[in-house]
């Protein structure tokens, strides 16, 4: 049983192990960077079909890192460092503290040498040779032998012990970041991930809830301005685990603030930490790269998304163009029927529509080459014969050479860009001038008259004076909106859809996604990484190099044995040691031509 | 017996074992200069200074300071830089334009001056070949200044950039090392300068030959990039990369893949060599020795390897500040680990077993492969946390 566990002990502790592990965990550890990992099981189960999701599945493919054979694999790879570390931690220790230890030679094929010299004046002349040869040795003597060694980089041994140590903290930390019971408890189903996500929190049931005093964990929020949340969800599996928090969170704002091209340059949460009965413990802003460290927990900026704009808008008909407008609120997602069996999908809203102003054909101010063209809306209206188109509606005006334009984009299914709709806007910022112009001209037409220049001008000319008199004397200006007009109508020819989305006001809130972790372990990580630097800078930049000289005296002469010793190639030590059995040699040989 | 004792001093000149290294004149300037420097950084700056600038200046400091007095051409290079680069910032700071000022727009802005390094290193390529096959090193010697001329523009491109990315927009400053055209710039030249060293210490002309076209090769990618996809584009900084780690990191990370990838191509170097050596041709006469080979492979990954292992673990440290976790397993990550791990097993297969020669050779060249994939083949191919380099 003993001879056993000896066995299996040397099996682990070899290099050839060692070294197998590695590449083992190496190619274990690009399959994760092949497939994408920890995406919704759905999407693999598309990508695989039923057999092969199942089968990967078992192997925690979709997980690579956090499988278990991945984490035995690991596990075995720190237990062979540890024993390895054991095994030899007394020998380099032995061999920094006692440099007179015997040790195996790499010095060459000799077995000594009997020199006709003293024991004396041999100690003598070899020790200042090997001086010469940047060896200076240290030297014990007694009546009949002597020893010379010479050791450079005695604390060589340390690179080996502060690496390998390093790499076993380093383990030992990251396995206490985590959490490995809980890992357990997972596998044996006494914790098990909720996998509804649209349940409210007070309903997920007690075995997906983890412990207040959870030793480690990292989890994510997602939490709207002005809300406030004592719970973090950890990703886990299908689904998550609610972690409760040792105090509130309240997102009292959140905002992003933007370079003049457009790209966002900071996230920032104003986030006050309070305890259970509302009373603020500590009000800090949170920014990307700038973390909050309370009470152990680290609360990071991650993410940012829509929490809860409302919009008011209205729908115009361009069929009945005299219709008062219909006035709709919703919120990003929601879809509605504004317009006959039209259905329209708030894709998304965004605050800013940053663009080259070249681009968007207005003079650029002389500060930047950038012009703000201010909210939009995205929507995507589906005909009910089935098409599809997505359009984009610009929350305030734009002026372009003189006359204000309300701009609404159209992008049919499969094209790239949006083509634009540019409106008119009267005093109002609105389109109703131009609606108003609509309906009479329908007016008219339905009377039977014919549509002529004539008619279509009169018609302005008297829009003009009901709803637009501060221009009444502005003849310059009334041709450009007319030009404007007759060029929109044009466009409305091609335009899919009988109706067009205004948005009359919004009330803007993001969410902020907030990630919450809690990583005692971490003082080991630094501890590691400074050893870890340490023991590379003793391995590779103070090798060892040792030369050791024993001389015995043996009648008249002196027995003369060199051995020695480099913890790296490349160097000279086979050299030197030739070159001193060479110099005793001719030494003695003059000694006796004398 | 007076033989011998010449053998001694020659024993003597081990590199390493005992540091042949005298003071010159040039020294004492080069430590008044660099304190200097960071003497007027400090006036400059000091106010905008954290704890963290002070620590990054006197990582500079030290490591300049010591690069310069271990390898003397470096000073030279250095002022000759300084000099480009400051003539450059003067005259944007008098109202010069590469619009209005012709030497800005051919030859000092940053643009202009790395599209110089480029021709540079291409000549040299060609130039090392041509030494290879006429072994005149009156070739050599001009591949040499020419590597020269291409590292001095690289590193005067990537100062004048850093100037420029201020200029406009104030607040999108960065240090020049934050897109893939950045990057490629930094890897030119610091892989062109590494070369320089490894050849000076070893006089070591014909590796030229191996090393330099692979450079002529990111020469040529950087010279697309810039004209096909315009990635010279100066861009701000996104939050996540608004960091001091950035200015260690990422420099840190190329001076690794620059000591790695001159490693490999030593490596191809050697295995040619023993081919040569059975075939009886040439090549092994014009190469510096096998000995002198397997020294500069090990001497680049060690250090290589220290770089990356330092440069890594301020990745982690950074990652647990700007994504809230040590490691990710993002594909750049889980790369990295997979080079450190070869480069690991190297150095074991090398020290702990005392394995040499060929197969050595191939594993260090070999290497190669696995180092571009986390360089380039990771952001061509992968999506993850760190897809800022993005075609
Ligand atoms: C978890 C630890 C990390 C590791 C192991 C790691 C590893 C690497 C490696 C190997 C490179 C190679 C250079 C390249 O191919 O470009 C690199 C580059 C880079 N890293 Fe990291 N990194 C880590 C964390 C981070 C973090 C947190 C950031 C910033 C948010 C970051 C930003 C960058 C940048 C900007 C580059 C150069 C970008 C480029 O490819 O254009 N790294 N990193």
């Amino acid at each position: 049983m003993q001879k056993k566990m000896a066995e299996f002990i040397v099996i682990l502790t070899s290099m050839r192990f060692a070294v197998s592990l590695l590449v083992l965990l190496a190619i274990a550890s690009v399959i994760g960077t092949v497939l994408p990992q920890a995406q919704p099981y759905t999407d693999y189960a598309h990508q695989f079909g039923p057999f092969w999701f199942a089968t990967f599945n078992s192997l925690g493919i979709y997980d690579v890192y956090g499988a278990p054979w991945f984490l035995t694999i690991l596990g075995i790879l720190v237990l062979s460092t540890a024993f390895c570390l054991i095994r030899n931690i007394p020998t380099k220790i032995m061999g920094m503290i006692n440099i007179w230890r015997d040790y195996v030679s790499d010095g060459g094929k000799h077995n000594g040498y009997r020199t006709s010299l003293s024991l004396g004046s041999a100690t003598a002349v070899l020790a200042s040779w090997m001086t010469a040869a940047g060896y200076a040795p240290r030297v014990r003597t007694t009546n009949t032998s002597a020893s010379l060694v010479s050791v450079r980089g005695r604390f060589y041994g340390a690179g080996y012990i502060l690496t390998h140590a390093a790499i076993v903290i380093f383990c030992l930390g990251a396995m206490y970041n985590a959490n490995l019971p809980q890992k357990w408890q997972l596998w044996n189903g006494s914790i098990v991930p909720e996998t509804n996500f649209s349940e409210p929190i007070s309903d997920v049931p007690q075995v997906s809830r983890l412990p207040l005093n959870n030793a480690a964990y990292r989890g994510n929020v997602t939490l709207p301005a002005g809300d406030s949340t004592a719970n973090a969800f950890v990703p886990s599996g299908n689904g998550y685990l609610v972690q409760p928090l040792p105090f509130v969170i309240h997102l009292h704002k959140f905002r992003i603030s933007y370079y003049s091209n457009g790209m966002p340059k900071d996230f920032v949460s104003d986030i006050y930490i309070e305890n259970h009965h509302g009373e603020v413990l500590k009000r800090a802003f949170v920014r990307v790269n700038h973390p909050l460290l309370y009470r152990g927990v680290d609360i990071f900026q991650a993410s940012f998304s829509n929490g809860g704009t409302l919009l008011h808008l209205d729908s115009h008909s361009f069929s009945n163009p005299g219709a008062t407008p219909k006035h709709v609120e919703a919120q990003i997602g929601d879809t509605l029927t504004v317009h006959d069996k039209y259905q329209v999908k708030i894709k998304s809203f965004s605050l800013r529509n940053v663009i080259p102003a070249k681009a968007a054909g207005v003079t650029a101010s002389h500060s930047s080459p950038y012009v703000d063209l201010g909210p939009s809306m995205t929507y995507v209206v589906s005909s009910p014969s089935g098409q599809e188109a997505e359009f984009k509606t610009f929350v305030s005006p734009i002026a372009r050479s003189g006359q204000n334009y309300f701009l609404q984009g159209v992008r049919t299914k499969g094209s790239p860009s949006y083509q634009y709709l540019l409106i008119p806007v009267g005093p109002d910022g609105g389109i109703n001038f131009f609606m108003a112009y609509l309906t009479q001209l329908r007016n008219v037409t339905a009377n039977g008259t014919k549509l002529t220049m004539q008619v279509a001008t009169t018609i302005f000319k008297k829009q003009i004076s009901t709803s637009y008199p501060s221009i009444m004397s502005d003849y310059r200006q009334q041709a450009k909106l007319f030009q404007s007009v007759m060029n929109a109508m044009t466009q409305l020819q091609a335009y899919p859809v009988p109706f067009v989305m205004t948005v009359d006001g919004y009330k803007h809130k993001w969410a902020a996604g907030i990630e919450v972790t809690k990583w005692p372990g971490t003082i080991f990580l630094y501890i590691g990484s400074v050893l870890l630097v340490l023991g590379i800078m003793i391995s590779f930049y103070m090798p060892q190099r040792r030369i050791m000289v024993k001389l015995s005296a043996a009648g008249e002469g002196t027995d003369v044995a060199i051995t020695g010793h480099s913890s790296r190639g490349g160097s000279n030590v086979p050299e030197v040691i030739d070159a001193l059995y060479e110099r005793i040699k001719t030494e003695s040989e003059g000694e006796h031509n004398e | 017996m007076n033989s011998l004792h010449v053998r001694f001093d020659e024993l003597n000149n081990d590199a390493g074992l005992r540091s042949s290294w005298h003071p010159k004149p040039m020294d004492g300037l080069w430590a008044l200069l660099l304190t200097g420097g960071a003497a007027v950084l400090l006036l400059l700056f000091s106010k905008s200074f954290g704890y963290w600038q002070y620590l990054i200046l006197g990582c500079w400091y030290v490591a300049l300071l010591i690069s310069g007095l271990y390898w003397r051409p470096l000073q030279i290079m250095t002022y000759v830089v300084l000099a480009f680069s400051m003539v450059a910032v003067w005259l944007y700071s008098i109202g010069q334009t590469p619009d209005n000022n012709w030497l800005m727009r051919y030859v000092l802005q940053g643009d202009a001056a790395a599209m110089w390094m480029s021709g540079f290193l291409l000549l040299a390529t060609i130039g090392y070949e041509i030494y290879l096959f006429t072994c005149k090193s009156s070739v050599a010697a001009a591949s040499t200044a020419l590597t020269w001329l291409g590292v001095v523009m690289g590193f005067t491109a990537l100062g004048v950039r850093w100037r420029e990315t201020y200029i406009g927009h104030p607040s999108w400053g960065h240090i020049p090392v934050g897109n893939l055209w950045e990057v490629m710039l930094l890897f030119c030249a610091s892989t062109s300068l590494f070369y320089l060293f490894y050849e000076s210490r070893y006089k070591a002309k014909a590796l030229g030959a191996f090393v330099m076209p692979l450079v002529g090769v990111a020469a040529l990618f950087f010279l697309w990039i810039t004209f096909a996809q315009h990635m010279d584009k100066i861009e701000p900084l996104i939050p996540a990369l608004q960091s001091f780690w950035m200015k260690l990191h990422v420099p840190m990370m190329f001076i690794a893949y620059a000591n790695f990838t001159i490693a490999s191509l030593v490596g191809f170097a050697y295995i040619l060599d023993g081919v040569s050596q059975k075939r009886g041709g040439g090549l092994a006469l014009i190469l510096p020795g096998k000995q002198v080979m397997d020294d500069i492979m090990y001497s680049a990954i060690t250090f290589g390897f220290l770089l990356f292992t330092i440069s890594t673990i301020l990745g982690a440290a950074w990652a647990a500040q700007a994504w809230g976790g040590f490691w990710s397993w993002d594909p750049k990550e889980t790369w990295s680990l997979i080079v450190w791990l070869n480069y690991a097993g190297y150095l074991h297969a090398r020290t702990v077993k005392g394995w040499r020669g060929t197969n050595m050779a191939w594993w260090s060249f070999l290497s190669l492969w696995v180092v571009s994939f986390c360089f380039l083949g990771v952001n061509l191919f992968l999506s993850g946390l760190h897809s800022y380099g993005k075609l």
